[in-house]
């Protein structure tokens, strides 16, 4: 529903005071909300590259230019570069390791520059190693933008976010620090309460 | 680099059968030519964008007829009128026809690409001004600064030149920017729509061009033929073609071409055979589609 893929039947999404709440996912994508998937949602008969590219190019004004061939876009480079994937960059998407996908999903979504990323479970279905990595990325990502993270894996989650909020069975239970969160009696009964001595 | 020598062996021996004067092969390649332009055109949206249109027979019947009716009711013979006219027509059909199909995805799309088809057939066939059933003469063809293009060897000279210039335009327009996001959308539609794009007016872009170079087709055959009539708009016209596409192997543009030019030759050597040629023609689809994935095309590449 925040990235414009679900209608709306009731309520209101506002972005920096805008009403968005029935704004498709493009147009919310070119005011700066970057959205991944779940599961690695990448264009698989790609190369890495050229996903980069399709990405990056998303930021130009226009892509209806037909007759100059498509050129390098430096932030296409950069964003192969912070996800780690500029060795792979002639491999196609398909053939990467999950845990390669998941990157270039990130990677992906960073070569849009958004100011705002909508990242659902992006640990989802990945190794310790490959989680390591792609919490290294979002730490260094989250520095000059603001995340919006559902996860399940809480090291992670305590490690990356600033702000915590826990859901059980849909509702806010408690939000705070990861501090806060940590200590609430509320959170360790739902979550915790029966494998914590 | 054997598929590139290959293309221009071939594009020169069609340049060489111009020379020929030899009235039958003149019209008989020119019609395999426009079979070319026709499929290279449709392979842009199935092949590319992912998009299977039935709709393509509409744009090429559409613009055969808007230039009888522009040579015997108005007269009007230069190509640099006509021409402009005739693709603008088919143009605004596609701008109309894809907008309202492309707000249906996959199999709908399909059906309603198919209807928009069968509209245009039976309002052709039926309505008696526009020649019925019977179809219609272009009373006048194309002709300007001396050159006349009733003339078949001047009409096949044409036919050559339009089907040069529409693949390198084609081939230009997919290495640009354009043709790398019909690939994305033809890949993960929902993806590009995240990213940014806003994939309808893309597709419906694609649409256009594709049913402008139909009605380019449509055009070339109305001069070359100098006679238009309404099984040009059946879906039999626009299964074909895709059919066409399979064939030669979608996503290629040269493997359509090729597609078109075997196609031609199997129905016209059929017909001598049998006159179920029709069967010849689907047991080598099947074949392509069982055996080759990738049709003519991939065996070139491998």
């Amino acid at each position: 529903m925040l990235s414009g893929e679900l209608r709306a039947t009731a309520g209101r999404v506002r972005l920096r005071g805008a009403d968005v709440t029935h704004f498709p996912p493009d147009r919310l994508s070119r005011m700066g909300v970057g959205r991944s998937y779940q599961t690695a949602n990448v264009f698989p008969e790609l190369t890495c590259e050229e996903c980069m590219w399709l990405a990056a190019q998303s930021r130009a004004h226009t892509s209806m230019i037909f007759f100059s061939p498509a050129a390098r876009i430096a932030g296409a480079e950069r964003a192969l570069q912070a996800c780690g994937l500029m060795a792979r960059r002639s491999t196609r998407a398909g053939e990467l390791s999950y845990g390669e996908q998941r990157q270039l999903e990130i990677g992906m979504v960073l070569a849009t520059e958004p100011s705002l990323l909508l990242l659902d479970e992006p640990l989802a279905g990945l190794g310790h190693d490959e989680a390591s990595r792609i919490v290294a990325l979002l730490r260094e990502v989250a520095r000059d933008r603001t995340l919006v993270l559902v996860e399940h894996d809480m090291d992670a989650v305590f490690s990356i976010a600033d702000t915590v909020t826990v859901l059980v069975g849909g509702r806010v239970l408690e939000r705070g620090s990861p501090e806060q969160i940590r200590a609430s009696p509320a959170v360790r009964e739902a979550y915790l309460g029966t494998e914590q001595p | 680099m054997i598929a590139r020598i290959l293309l221009v062996a071939g594009a020169l021996a069609l340049l060489a059968v111009g020379f020929s004067g030899d009235r039958f092969w003149l019209q008989f390649m020119g019609k395999a030519m426009i079979g070319c332009i026709f499929a290279m055109s449709l392979d842009l949206l199935v092949g590319y964008t992912g998009l299977v249109s039935l709709a393509h027979a509409a744009f090429f019947g559409l613009a055969a007829y808007l230039l009888a009716g522009l040579s015997n009711a108005a007269g009007f013979v230069n190509p640099l009128a006509t021409l402009p006219i005739c693709l603008a027509g088919a143009a605004a059909a596609a701008l109309v026809i894809g907008w309202l199909s492309l707000r249906a995805a996959g199999v709908y799309f399909i059906m309603v690409t198919l209807a928009f088809t069968q509209m245009f057939y039976y309002l052709f066939n039926d309505a008696p001004g526009l020649g019925g059933s019977d179809g219609l003469y272009v009373q006048e063809r194309p002709r300007f600064l001396g050159l006349d293009f009733s003339e078949r060897t001047t009409a096949y000279f044409a036919i050559w030149i339009a089907l040069v210039i529409v693949y390198l335009l084609l081939l230009r327009m997919l290495r640009a920017p354009f043709g790398h996001v019909l690939v994305g959308i033809r890949a993960n539609e929902q993806r590009m729509r995240s990213l940014g794009y806003p994939t309808r007016r893309y597709k419906l872009t694609a649409f256009v061009i594709a049913g402008t170079l139909a009605g380019l087709c449509g055009y070339l055959d109305a001069t070359l033929y100098g006679f238009v009539n309404p099984a040009q708009f059946s879906w039999r016209q626009s299964g074909l073609v895709l059919m066409t596409v399979l064939l030669g192997g979608k996503g290629t543009l040269y493997g359509p071409a090729l597609g078109a030019l075997l196609l031609t030759f199997v129905e016209h050597y059929g017909e001598r055979v049998t006159e179920h040629w029709n069967a010849l023609i689907g047991a080598l689809v099947i074949a392509v589609v069982l055996f080759l994935p990738r049709g003519l095309a991939g065996l070139l590449r491998d």
